[in-house]
């Protein structure tokens, strides 16, 4: 009677308690998920890669907006300076009907070469022509060089300066420098750089030159290009990586892949950087990061009772399985127990939980090359090129198992891992924007959002592929080492 | 296998992770459901509250204490609870079964799990709160009196009627 009455509470309590087969009568409706659905919590998008990559975007965005204007102002100044130059071109060709002009050009060539100097912009220009005035009275025509060599000869003759400014080219004339024209006695000098303007001209008593203003384009130089540059500095990153899996995984034991992924890694490393033109940068350099890929398996054993092993008081039965990761097939070795005397019939199922995480230890060398919107390590820039990793260590950690059979438990579980099946060299096809901005003098620091297309497959077999794409987000301090 | 960071991600809303936990435990919570109502549409009620009530309170499962699917169970079990107390289950007017049948076990093994649902779905209401609490979650009689506001010889002499019934019932089948 109590045997009876132990026999049947035992024999309910094994049948509900494991887990129960999807059946017709015990699955619920669809509208049941429909219905909880439309109760719970709808999901919170925002918090889902975490707030890290949200303070990077924020901090990017900010700086973006600051060292924006920052260029805006500085475009601003440089139209303003073409302005005056063009206000004072014209306010100099009008000044040739006042009678004295000689004041109202000294004092705007001041200016000029204040605002340049202010700006600390070294800017080269060529003076096209340089025409003495008559010392008081316009000027409606250009002079010969004969006429000019005989009022420079005047002004020598009745000054005691010593500067003098001439340009070695005249629109309608040879150069005089060509003709062998002896300019000694003259002393002719070639001006390169505005802010000696005033100082030439001030000292010049008895004559002015007039300069007729092209526009600021025609004088302006290029800015010097910082070509062949070298840069170095520390960069860090953080990473998140998306897996690729194509193909499916049979096996007659019926493991099932129900998820893989790998959790974001932060890389660190130094990058290097070589200015190659007035635009575009070669960027390469070496990172280090570690990744955590975590697979997990559904698992399906027909538990055989003909073939269990008797160890002391329970019996066994052990399964090889071969499962695929990301990173390469790994071996296991599956006991399962059950106690003699537990009411298991034969080839019944025993589901099981299946959990493996692997971790990698990287490498990485990237070879891109990047394009200045502006110039070549100011502003924005677009980048391309390709990432190298090298896998430097791989290893099995946290294996993890879970019987959900009430009967059968999951005993012991050895994972062997055969680590030379790794593809070492993953190569990865990198885009991305970013901006970079000098700090302080010859430091530099740089933002740059990538996204790495994985070309290679980290472990493949002819029905199995896993690549891993990565979109990450890096900090560069830069330092001009040339 | 419900992992910590599919957890966490049902905290946070995740709408495909609590699917995915959904699917994972909707069969074995539906069983649970009809063991406790013989009403489909109240197990199917109360397997709607039981998940809502699962990912409102998920952020008080401590891992430390035992495994997620546990912590559910209890849930549920709890939700089907207080369902029966709303509908005013009196535990003192139940029918008495007072037939001792003697039954092979090796036979109703044979049985499969619809069968054995439905035959604790036929049990009255309070037999069929006691021997699932007893029985299958594995309560003690003080636990399930404290439950159900009953006293401790009452919840005893429930589960014995609800076995002799059960027995009854399996005779039936067998006869």
């Amino acid at each position: 009677m109590e045997d009876n009455n132990n026999n049947l509470e035992k024999f309910f309590r094994d049948k509900f308690n494991q887990k129960i087969e999807p059946q017709d009568w015990n699955i619920p409706d669809n509208e049941v998920w429909d219905g909880i659905a439309s109760i719970i919590p709808a999901e919170n998008k925002r918090r889902r890669f975490g707030i890290l990559p949200l303070i990077f975007v924020g901090g990017l965005a900010v700086m973006s907006l600051i060292l924006g204007y920052d260029n805006y102002k500085k475009g601003r100044n440089i139209a303003e300076l073409r302005q005056e130059l063009n206000e004072c071109s014209n306010q100099t060709s009008v000044s040739n009907n006042e009678n004295n002009p000689s004041e109202k050009f000294i004092g705007e060539s001041a200016k000029l070469s204040n605002n340049y100097q202010n700006n600390e912009r070294n800017l080269s220009y060529d003076i096209n022509k340089i025409v003495d005035l008559p010392q008081n009275g316009p000027v409606n025509h250009r002079i010969t060089r004969k006429t000019r060599r005989s009022k420079f000869n005047q002004s020598q003759k009745s000054s005691s300066s010593t500067a003098e400014i001439y340009t070695n080219s005249i629109m309608d004339e040879k150069n005089p420098f060509e003709q062998g024209t002896d300019f000694k006695n003259n002393e002719f000098i070639t001006i390169s750089s505005l802010p000696a303007l005033p100082y030439a001209i001030v000292n010049r008593p008895n004559t002015l030159p007039v300069i007729d203003f092209p526009m600021m384009t025609d004088y302006t130089k290029p800015i010097k290009q910082s070509s062949g540059r070298m840069l170095i500095g520390p960069v860090l990153g953080y990473i998140n990586w998306q897996d690729k899996i194509k193909g499916s995984f049979d096996n007659p034991l019926s493991e099932l892949l129900t998820k893989e992924e790998t959790s974001p890694s932060l890389a660190m490393g130094l990058a290097f950087s070589k200015t190659v033109g007035s635009h575009l940068v070669l960027n390469t350099g070496i990172l280090y990061y570690q990744r955590n890929q975590s697979s997990q398996y559904a698992i399906n054993l027909p538990y055989s009772t003909t073939n269990e092993i008797s160890v002391g008081s329970e019996f066994e039965n052990r399964f090889e399985h071969s499962l695929p990761t990301g990173l390469g097939n790994i071996n296991t070795s599956l006991v399962l127990s059950r106690s003699i005397n537990s009411p298991v019939s034969n080839n019944e199922n025993v589901y099981l939980d299946f959990s493996l995480q692997n971790h990698t230890k990287a490498l990485a060398i990237p070879l891109t090359m990047s394009y200045y919107l502006t110039k070549a390590g100011a502003g924005f820039f677009v980048q391309g090129g390709i990432m190298n990793e090298f896998i430097i260590e791989n290893k099995i950690r946290e294996v993890n198992t879970e019987s959900h059979h009430t009967f059968v438990r999951d005993k012991s579980i050895v994972v062997d891992y055969n680590a030379s099946q790794i593809n070492k060299l993953n190569v990865s096809a990198i885009v991305g924007i970013g901006y970079e901005k000098e700090i302080f003098k010859g430091i530099g620091v740089s933002l740059l959002a990538n996204y790495g297309f994985a070309l290679t497959n980290t472990f493949a077999t002819p029905d199995y592929q896993h690549k891993i794409d990565q979109l990450g987000i890096q900090m560069m301090f830069v330092k001009t080492i040339d | 296998m419900l992992d910590n960071q599919k957890i966490k991600l049902c905290l946070e809303g995740n709408r495909m992770a609590q699917k995915e936990l959904y699917e994972a435990y909707k069969v074995n919570l539906n069983v649970l459901c009809q063991r406790y109502f013989a009403d489909l549409e109240d197990a199917k009620d109360v397997l709607q509250e039981g998940f809502v009530k699962v990912f409102r309170d998920l952020h008080q499962f401590d891992s430390a204490k035992g495994h997620v699917s546990s912590w559910i169970k209890k849930v549920f079990v709890n939700t089907c609870l207080e369902k029966l107390r709303k509908k005013k289950l009196d535990f003192q007017k139940i029918d008495d079964y007072d037939h001792e049948i003697v039954h092979d076990p090796g036979i109703i093994s044979d049985l499969n799990l619809k069968d054995l649902t439905r035959m604790i779905q036929k049990l009255p209401t309070g037999y069929r709160t006691v021997f699932n609490l007893y029985v299958i979650e594995g309560y003690n009689h003080q636990e399930i009196a404290d439950q159900l506001g009953i006293s401790e010889s009452t919840s005893k002499t429930q589960l014995m009627k609800a076995k002799n019934m059960l027995r009854l019932k399996l005779e039936d089948v067998f006869k």
